[in-house]
Parts: C-alpha cells; sequence; structure tokens
C-alpha cells in the first residue's frame, strides 16, 4: 500500500483538471478564430457561454490547491507543481477571457465584409495554439526541452502582430470608412498577441515546476 | 556570561560508527561541515542514523559500547583524539534529550548542577541561573519558584529548564535530539523561537522527525538514510529543490 | 456483579489479614501492659526476682548492636550496591557475586549464630560482646542492604544519568549528586527492613553474646544484653513463676516492638525529609 495515497491521488486528480481547463481554453481561442474566419456567431456564442465553466472550473482549481496546502504541507516538487496550478490556471483564464473579447467582436462585424483577407491573423493563431499544445505536453509528462524555444516563438508572434498593425493602419489612413472595421481586426490581433505572452508565462511556470529553476520566457 | 564570536564550527571526516562490536554499521563516512552559530536539522526516517550521528558529536553514544572511527573537528581539532578531556568537551557541546529530564531537585539546583560540578562556588550561581532562565525564555515564569521541584512543572516548562541548564555551563554547541516530541504545539512553537534566538550566540544541530519543523527553524538541513549522508545544503533549497531522488521521496511523503 | 463479589471477597480477605495482625498485637499489649513501669524501663534485671528488676540494660544493648550492625551492613551494602549497579560488567563474576549474596540470605540464621560464635567470639577472640553480636547480625542483614541498595539505583531513570554526563560531570559525580539522591528513599527502605530484621533476632544473638546481662556496655569487647535474649532467658532459664515470666516476656516484646515501630517511623520521617529535600533549595 502506498503511503499518503489519497494525497497522491488527489495531486494528480488537479493536475488533470489544470489540463482539463488548459485544453478547453485552447480550444475556445481556435473556435474564436474560426468563427471570426467562418463568420459564424453561434460558434462565437458557444464561446462566450464557455467562459463560464472555465471560469468556474478555475475556482474549483483553486480550492483543490488550498486545500491541499493547507492539509497536506507538500514540499519540493509536489509544493512546486502546486504553486504552478495556481499560477497558469490564471493565465489559461487570461486566453479564454481574451478568446471572448474575440468572439464578441465576431459577433459585432459578422455581416460586415473584412478590409483585408485574413492571412495573418489566423497564423498567429496556429502559432499560439501550438505553443498553448507544448505546453499541455510538457505539463502532463514533465519533458521540457519542447519548451526551450518559447521566446523564439513568441518573437514571432510579436513580429506578425507588428505586421498586421501597420497593414491595418495603412488601411485605415488610406479609406476612413474601413475604420471600424479595421480596428476591430486590430483588437483580434492584439488579442491573439497577449495570448501568445500568457502561453509564454505558462511555459516558464512549467519549466520551475520541473527543474526549480525561476527563468522568464519573453 | 560574556557574548561569544563565532566559535562552534563542527566538522566531520569519514565518520563511521559501529554498534553491537562491530555487527551494525550506523554511519557510513559521513563528511558534514556545521556552521557556526547557525541551526542545522538532521532529518531521515527511523534508524537511519541521525541520533547516533548527533551523539557522536559529543561522545555520548561511548555510554552505549559504541565504537567511531574517524575525525569530528570542532573548531580544527579531534575531539576523539585520546588526549582530549571528555568532560571538558561536553561542558562545550551540550545536549538537551526528546524526554524533558530535569533532575528530581528544586529549579535553581536544577540549572545550578553543572556549574557546581565544574567547581563555580556560591556567590556567582545566583547570577548565572538567573541569566541561563532568562535566556531560556523562562525567569518571568519562575522567577518567585526557584525553590520548587522541577517536577512540578509542564512539560514545556521542564524542556525549557533542560534548556536554561544546558546553558548554564556555557557551551558553544547545542545538540537538540528531538526536543519537542514530547510537548504541545504552543510548547513547541516557543521552543523553537527559542532556538532561533540562541542561535546568534551557539551553534544548534537539531534531530528532529517532524520535517516541518526543519523547515520553520533551520537554516541548514542534512539528510540521512540507512546511516549515510545523503544530500547536505540550504534548508530552502532542499525543501524547494532537492538534488537527490531519495530526499525528494522522503519529504514529500513518497516513502513506502 | 461479579466485580462487586470479587471486590468484596477480596476486601474481606485483606480484613482477615488485618484483623490477624491486631489480635497479636492486642494480645501482647494487653499482656505487657501490666508489667510496664518506669522501673520496668530503667532498672537493671534482677534475675532471681523479676519482679524487682527491668531491662534498661536491654534495651541500650539491643540499640547498641543495631547500631554497630548497621555501621557496617550499610556502607558495605551500599557501596557493593553501587559497585553491582554502576560498574560491574554483566558477566559470569557479577551474576556470581550477586548469587553468592542471595545465598547469604538463605542461611538460617542459627547457622550465622553459630559461623559468629566459632569465627567471631572464639577464633578471632573478641569474645562474647557487642561487636561479635553486631558483627554476626550486620552478616545477617548485609543481603538485605545490598540488594535495596542494587535496586534502588537501577530503578534510577537512566535519564537523569545522561542528563548530567552530557553537562560534562563524571560517572562518580553524577552517581553522587544525582543518583544517589534519587535512589536513597528505596535505600533507607531496605535498610529499615534489615532493621527490624537485626533487632529482633534472637538466635545470632544468643550466640554472639552473653545471657543474662545485668549491665550496660561500656566498649566493643563488653558483653550486651538484648531484648530478644532476655524474653528466652526469662522464658526457659530464669527462676521465676510461669505467670511472672510470661509476663515479664510480654513486656519486653511490647518495648521491642515499639522500639521497632520508633526506628520505622524515623527511618520514614527521614525519607520523607529526603523526598521533599529532593524538591527543596540548597542554597
Amino acid at each position: 500500500m502506498a503511503v499518503r495515497k489519497e494525497y497522491i491521488e488527489d495531486l494528480e486528480k488537479l493536475k488533470e483538471e489544470v489540463l482539463r481547463m488548459g485544453e478547453l481554453a485552447k480550444e475556445s481561442a481556435k473556435n474564436a478564430i474560426k468563427a471570426l474566419v467562418q463568420r459564424d456567431t453561434e460558434l462565437a456564442s458557444r464561446i462566450i457561454k464557455e467562459n463560464v465553466t472555465i471560469d468556474e472550473l478555475e475556482f474549483d482549481i483553486e480550492n483543490r490547491c488550498m486545500k491541499l496546502l493547507a492539509l497536506q504541507q507538500p514540499m519540493a516538487v509536489d509544493l512546486r507543481t502546486i504553486g504552478t496550478c495556481m499560477k497558469v490556471i490564471t493565465d489559461f483564464d487570461r486566453i479564454s477571457d481574451l478568446a471572448g473579447d474575440i468572439a464578441e467582436i465576431v459577433i459585432r462585424i459578422a455581416d460586415e465584409p473584412h478590409v483585408k483577407p485574413l492571412i495573418d491573423i489566423p497564423r498567429m493563431s496556429e502559432l499560439s495554439q501550438g505553443m498553448i499544445a507544448d505546453c499541455l505536453k510538457a505539463f502532463s509528462s514533465g519533458d521540457i526541452k519542447m519548451l526551450e524555444d518559447f521566446s523564439e516563438r513568441d518573437d514571432v508572434i510579436d513580429a506578425l502582430f507588428d505586421q498586421v498593425r501597420r497593414e491595418l493602419m495603412m488601411i485605415m489612413i488610406e479609406n476612413p470608412r474601413g475604420i471600424a472595421n479595421a480596428s476591430h481586426l486590430l483588437f483580434v490581433a492584439l488579442h491573439l498577441e497577449r495570448i501568445g505572452d500568457h502561453a509564454c508565462n505558462i511555459a516558464s511556470r512549467i519549466l520551475y515546476m520541473v527543474t526549480g529553476e525561476k527563468r522568464k520566457l519573453e | 556570561m560574556k557574548k561569544r564570536k563565532k566559535m562552534g564550527k563542527i566538522e566531520t571526516r569519514s565518520l563511521n560508527v559501529y554498534y553491537g562490536g562491530g555487527a551494525v554499521h550506523a554511519l557510513k563516512e559521513v563528511n558534514i561541515k556545521i556552521e557556526a552559530n547557525k541551526i542545522t536539522a538532521l532529518i531521515g526516517p527511523s534508524g537511519c542514523g541521525k541520533t547516533t550521528f548527533l551523539r557522536a558529536l559529543n561522545r555520548m553514544n561511548e555510554l552505549n559500547g559504541v565504537k567511531t572511527k574517524g575525525e569530528v573537528l570542532m573548531d580544527g581539532a579531534d575531539i576523539y583524539n585520546g588526549k582530549v578531556d571528555v568532560i571538558q568537551l561536553r561542558k562545550r557541546i551540550g545536549m538537551v534529550f526528546q524526554q524533558p529530564n530535569p533532575f528530581p531537585m528544586s529549579i535553581y539546583d536544577n540549572v545550578a548542577y553543572g556549574p557546581r560540578i565544574h567547581g563555580q562556588k556560591n556567590r556567582k550561581l545566583d547570577r548565572i541561573v538567573e541569566e541561563s532562565l532568562k535566556k531560556a525564555a523562562l525567569w518571568e515564569e519562575v522567577k518567585d519558584r526557584l525553590e520548587e521541584s522541577a517536577l512540578m512543572f509542564s512539560g514545556g516548562q521542564q524542556q525549557r529548564l533542560c534548556i536554561a541548564r544546558a546553558l548554564a555551563v556555557n557551551p558553544e554547541v547545542i545538540l537538540f535530539d528531538e526536543p519537542c516530541s514530547a510537548l504541545d504545539p504552543v510548547s513547541t512553537a516557543r521552543i523553537e523561537a527559542l532556538m532561533r534566538e540562541l542561535k546568534n550566540d551557539y551553534t544548534i544541530v537539531i534531530v528532529t522527525h517532524n520535517m516541518q519543523q526543519a523547515a520553520r527553524v533551520s537554516d541548514f538541513t542534512a539528510f540521512f538514510l540507512m546511516g549515510e549522508l545523503i544530500e547536505f545544503g540550504e534548508t530552502t533549497q532542499i525543501f524547494e529543490r532537492p538534488k537527490d531522488k531519495r530526499t525528494e521521496d522522503y519529504i514529500t511523503g513518497r516513502f513506502g | 456483579m461479579k466485580e462487586t463479589v470479587i471486590k468484596i471477597s477480596l476486601c474481606m480477605v485483606a480484613l482477615i489479614s488485618v484483623a490477624v495482625l491486631f489480635t497479636v498485637a492486642a494480645y501482647i499489649f494487653l499482656n505487657g501492659m501490666q508489667v510496664i513501669s518506669l522501673d520496668f524501663l530503667l532498672k537493671s534485671p534482677n534475675y532471681a526476682a523479676l519482679e524487682k528488676g527491668g531491662i534498661f540494660p536491654q534495651i541500650i544493648g539491643s540499640l547498641c548492636l543495631l547500631s554497630v550492625c548497621l555501621l557496617f551492613a550499610v556502607p558495605l551494602g551500599m557501596a557493593s550496591g553501587i559497585y553491582l549497579a554502576e560498574y560491574a560488567p554483566e558477566n559470569i563474576i557479577t551474576k556470581s557475586v550477586r548469587f553468592f549474596v542471595e545465598c547469604l540470605a538463605g542461611i538460617p540464621s542459627i547457622v550465622i549464630g553459630l559461623f559468629g560464635l566459632i569465627f567471631l567470639v572464639y577464633y578471632l577472640g573478641f569474645g562474647p560482646s557487642m561487636l561479635a553480636g553486631g558483627l554476626a547480625l550486620g552478616f545477617m542483614i548485609l543481603p538485605w542492604t545490598v540488594r535495596a541498595s542494587e535496586e534502588a539505583i537501577k530503578a534510577v531513570p537512566r535519564s537523569y544519568r545522561e542528563a548530567s554526563l552530557a553537562l560534562g560531570a563524571s560517572k562518580w559525580q553524577s552517581i553522587r549528586s544525582v543518583v544517589l539522591k534519587s535512589a536513597y528513599p528505596g535505600i533507607i527502605t531496605g535498610i529499615l527492613l534489615g532493621a527490624g530484621k537485626a533487632i529482633g533476632e534472637a538466635a545470632v544473638i544468643l550466640l554472639t553474646t552473653g545471657g543474662l546481662v545485668t549491665y550496660i556496655p561500656h566498649s566493643l569487647l563488653d558483653d550486651v544484653g538484648a531484648l530478644p535474649v532476655y524474653i528466652y532467658m526469662v522464658l526457659t532459664v530464669v527462676p521465676a513463676s510461669r505467670d511472672v515470666a510470661e509476663s515479664y516476656a510480654f513486656g519486653a516484646s511490647l518495648v521491642l516492638i515499639t522500639m521497632f515501630l520508633m526506628i520505622s517511623v524515623f527511618a520514614l520521617f527521614l525519607r520523607n525529609r529526603y523526598v521533599k529535600r529532593m524538591s527543596g533549595s540548597r542554597r
């Protein structure tokens, strides 16, 4: 019989829940851009509703963490794990909030034509999806090799954002009637850039969880 | 008693201890450097050798027919050298035990016991008793009851009395062998606070079964397992990022 | 229900023991009381006419014998007890020593008396005397003082010794200052037991001291009287009517028992004072 069997099971359950929250947040972010591209307002509404579930999940996970801290005096890797869980759920929550913001924009501009074809924005989304997916893999497996190049990957997202911003600024100057739509798209790009930053935060937390080293990935 | 400068640094080199005429190898090649004026905690599962190690530091092991090989250096000098006077050594290295064990005498006589044994004259004893009891945070509670039997007091007070008794002989190092395991949480907290105060003037080594206590109280922690020193380092590092998997397994309770 | 029955049965049995004690005591008291008078206690015996004499020299003699006995058995017993408890290694030699001491306890007192007679009185030439009697009694109670000392010292918790040694005391300092002090109540009890046996012992004293003594001893080699011997003499050798002899025997018995009680009380008083001393301060 393993010592501290229930404690170990609780820890595993905690990690599962965090992974679940991460998956949900990732899906929301993916669907938000899918809804934008496909002008799918129903999908957008679902995303906004899903936000509530994700908020509740964050609350629940935080409670689990506090309970483990209070009752089990976790040490070493367990302590780092719980600390990491408490931090990354904030990031996941922010990611899903940002996805919700994008969804609201989708609903607002659904009937308008886009001022420019959507190429870079979906690319930004793909890259950030990849980063979040790698975070979740690293979190569950403990293999942190895939997190090593996050700085560079985030730089790529930042660069794409700069490009989108410049293009949209140009459009707004040349075509005043497209300012509304352009600014909405600018916000979408901004939100995606933020999602990328959150993915970096999550990655540094996971790095700390596994190695005990504190390193910031920008 | 004057304020002391940094003394009481202890180092062991290839320390080996055997029980039962060589049959049991209780400590294996322990090399450790204990810093002066710091609290060092010794942790590990039952039978890992931490108490054996502690008792090797003031040669109390010799009472149990134990063989010691290797060196234990206090401020550079090996205490197992044949020329060393064990009596004088135990003046420099005091010990507080797991069960409070005050003598069946008055508070005053308990604290004065050590100085009296070493020839201290009566005139100075009053002052020594008062200072020791103050250092042990017990003076206010007992100053009007010095003639009462020590056995009349609570466990926590008795343990602080034992600490005062050890302080009265002016040691450089104080060894604590699970000092709080027989005490309630409030008394435990007081003694932990007391230890943090004492480390300014003394070097403290504490054996504890309670990892949270080691984490709360110590500057350095040593993890023993089956007679070997597995890991030794700053307490923060040991409890947040242990380097050895065995240390981590013990600390997180994965030990089956 | 069963518990109550058991409780009552045990209580009644205990009461029977008490009743036996009271019966014996009352018998002695009632029979001896008639003889007790200031004369009886302060005069020398008159063996030709018992009524005209007393038992004063016997009282003094018993006390003297007890003193010599304790002077021999207590230091020797305590020292042996300390050695056996603290210094002796647990080997066959030590076990043999303990065994021999126990054997000594098993030797019938008359045999000890015989040994005293042949060795102390004749061979060493002490003659029937306080010295011979006291020493023989000492031999007799030695196992009790040794045993009581050893057990009392062994009963002292190991933690006291450890604490003392950890403070830089030597082994002997620890024994003297802590262990012995804690052991004294037990040692005193053992001495008391021995004293009780010694004071009432007839066979040993009979063979090593004189019989019809009428004077108080002036030196160790003087002949000495003792209450148990007086009782024996009065009942067997002295010419007197049976009633008179018996009542004087009872009288001496009463005095003997009273002396023993006084010694016990004194010893217990010493013991309690010691226990209190362990809580008191020595400034």
